[in-house]
């Protein structure tokens, strides 16, 4: 690497401002709020407020809400990610080995990347819906009492559909580009040392998208967490009685719609704190599997 | 008893675009076959084919008695060996080289014997606990040529297996190949660009041109009898000289000179192929003097190449002095022993 020397010492500082300036406004900032407020008590009109230390965390994690939205925020991501990355990964590898219309194939899965999560939402709300949806109709069709207004297992079960399918196209995409900078000799190579093509794929191909797996793994984990409020808020609500909300949506609707903000700062730092220690467990443990 | 056989095997893309045009060919058990060529002439196409890795638009390939068209390439027994190596990059040396048996069901005490003695006779010992990023260029190609013995094929593939390697690396694989081959025999087919290799290393060597065989034979027939202008041009460095010259009454003239024919020839112009090594700057039997323009020389220590023109047909000599020289114009004696004549319309020998 070549060393660029500055003849003032203080210019580097100045090239690395602009982005040390966007971390510290979009995210240093909110999390020292966030973190601050998380030891506030304040009433509801916010008109006294008042020092409480971990009053805010103790009642958090003793309430049986938090819980239930701990547990399914867990299901529903480990369920988000493992079918938008096996289906994004079938997908990459069928389009892959196709000889014709793979142009095709490629640009009719990458489609569903360019819809914004709130569409998906809205879309999803008109095939699900009691009133003339399609997939509500086909679901209680094949004898399926399919209820999202009513019932919490079918609400749950639409949005890990939906936010699943919303994810599937960037796995897709990443895949695919992954599957394409495996050498083709190591897959020819792979063809004369092993007949099954399955076997092939587990012992070869797999180990060799470990890179592309890993990082989807974790860009997907922090897409159930955080990027399916939008979705959410657009179909369930947290709907039927709480139990489709996930730790992000249940922080909105107690902070801005409850004004609750030490509650609600409290469950964000708490967030926070688990994304953080499971990313580094990811990178402690999984990491050393990937082949780069 | 042909081991390997092509029977007019072809191979086109769409239905056009032909890249192997109706191929036949024998090849014995334990022959060292090399098939040479410029690139693009489909030498790769047709070993690949061989393998199972390109389909066959026609014809048949048949190893060991069996016709393999439809068979795939893990049950053809055949073993390849690839340019780039093609190593498993998250396997070690030791899974690289066992991959192959472990998918073949051979039991963990035949896999771990073989492993041994293949690693010994690679001097790979070392090297079992390494994954591929961590060899130089040379390890990586014992290993890759590892992964290809272990297995006892009844055919071994090579796909240019050295053009990845410095000079004088390759020039050591290259007597390491052969011996490999004398001491285990496998039938091998080779696939190089590299004409030196190809005289090297070959039982038979198969010349390849526009997909169509060009000449096969022996290397010594090969050099001493090409049977066109292509393929005296491509087998030797350097490339023998080839003079057109116009046809008067079965004698030509190049220069000042004229040879007479021993056949009767009937086209307008003729090419007159001489090797360097028959070029002389002195006098001696059966030689005539041509008096050339001198462009360049080169200096390579125990030889020189002395590169110049005679009517406008580039001609190069070899000679094993220093020569230094002021002149532009220099005389050489050509032995008209050696001489080639080449028809005009095909190249092909007259």
């Amino acid at each position: 690497m070549k060393k660029v020397q500055f003849n003032n010492r203080f210019i580097p500082y100045l090239f690395i401002l602009p982005q040390i300036s966007i971390i510290a406004i979009f995210f240093l900032w909110p999390s020292a709020m966030a973190v601050y407020y998380s030891f506030i008590l304040e009433d509801a009109f916010g008109i006294s407020s008042e020092f409480v230390w971990f009053e805010n965390y103790k009642s958090v994690l003793l309430d049986s809400d938090y819980i239930a939205s701990l547990g399914f925020t867990l299901i529903f991501s480990v369920l988000v990610t493992f079918f938008s990355l096996a289906i994004g990964l079938f997908l990459a590898y069928k389009t892959d080995k196709s000889i014709k219309q793979k142009g095709l194939y490629r640009g009719l899965f990458m489609w569903p990347y360019a819809i914004a999560p709130a569409v998906v939402g809205l879309m999803a709300s008109f095939f699900f819906s009691q009133s003339n949806g399609d997939l509500y109709n086909f679901l209680n069709y094949l004898g399926w009492e399919f209820e999202p207004k009513s019932d919490p297992l079918s609400a749950q079960i639409m949005l890990i559909f939906v936010a699943s399918w919303k994810q599937i196209s960037v796995n897709f995409i990443f895949f695919l580009s992954g599957l394409q900078a495996i050498p083709k000799s190591i897959i020819e190579a792979s063809l004369i040392d092993c007949k099954s093509s399955i076997k092939r794929f587990w012992t070869i191909i797999f180990p060799l998208l470990s890179p592309t797996t890993f990082f989807l793994l974790i860009t997907n984990i922090v897409y159930a967490f955080f990027d399916t409020f939008g979705l959410i808020d657009t179909t369930t609500r947290g709907a039927p009685m709480g139990e489709t909300k996930t730790l992000a949506y249940k922080i909105y609707q107690d902070g801005f719609l409850g004004a609750d903000i030490g509650g609600s700062s409290a469950q964000s730092v708490l967030l926070m704190i688990f994304i953080l220690v499971l990313t580094i467990f990811q990178f402690k443990y999984l990491e050393k599997k990937v082949h780069y | 008893m042909l081991y390997l056989e092509l029977k007019n095997v072809s191979k086109n893309y769409d239905g056009k675009n032909k890249i192997i045009k109706d191929i036949s060919l024998g090849i014995k058990k334990g022959e060292f076959i090399v098939i040479v060529g410029p690139s693009g002439c489909g030498k790769s196409t047709l070993l690949r084919m061989v393998a199972g890795l390109e389909d066959i638009s026609d014809g048949d390939i048949v190893i060991d008695k069996a016709v393999v068209n439809n068979i795939s390439p893990a049950d053809r027994d055949i073993a390849m060996v690839f340019q780039n190596y093609a190593l498993y990059p998250h396997m070690n040396v030791l899974k690289n080289l066992s991959y192959g048996l472990k998918n073949r069901k051979i039991s963990k005490d035949e896999i771990e014997k073989r492993v041994v003695s293949i690693s010994k006779l690679l001097q790979i010992e070392e090297l079992l606990h390494r994954k591929p990023s961590e060899l130089s260029g040379g390890q990586k190609q014992r290993v890759a040529m590892g992964r290809a013995i272990i297995r006892k094929p009844k055919l071994f593939l090579f796909d240019e297996p050295l053009s990845n390697l410095d000079a004088k690396l390759r020039h050591q694989m290259r007597i390491e190949i052969r011996k490999l081959h004398d001491k285990l025999g496998i039938t091998s087919v080779y696939v190089t660009h590299d004409q030196v290799e190809a005289m090297t290393l070959a039982d038979r060597i198969i010349i390849l041109n526009g997909g169509k065989i060009e000449q096969i034979g022996t290397p010594k027939e090969i050099y001493e009898n090409p049977n066109s202008i292509f393929v005296s041009k491509f087998m030797g460095t350097p490339p023998m000289n080839i003079i057109k010259a116009k046809v008067k009454n079965s004698t030509i003239e190049i220069g000042d000179i004229s040879i007479d024919l021993k056949n009767s020839y009937n086209e307008e112009y003729i090419h007159v192929g001489i090797r360097a090594e028959d070029i002389s700057l002195s006098d001696f039997n059966n030689s005539i003097k041509l008096r050339v323009d001198i462009d360049m020389i080169e200096h390579l220590g125990s030889e020189s190449f002395i590169y110049s023109t005679i009517e406008n047909n580039p001609i190069i000599v070899k000679s094993s002095e220093f020569i230094e020289t002021k002149e532009d114009k220099l005389d050489i004696y050509i032995n008209t022993k050696k001489l080639y004549f080449f028809s005009d319309k095909e190249g092909k020998i007259l």
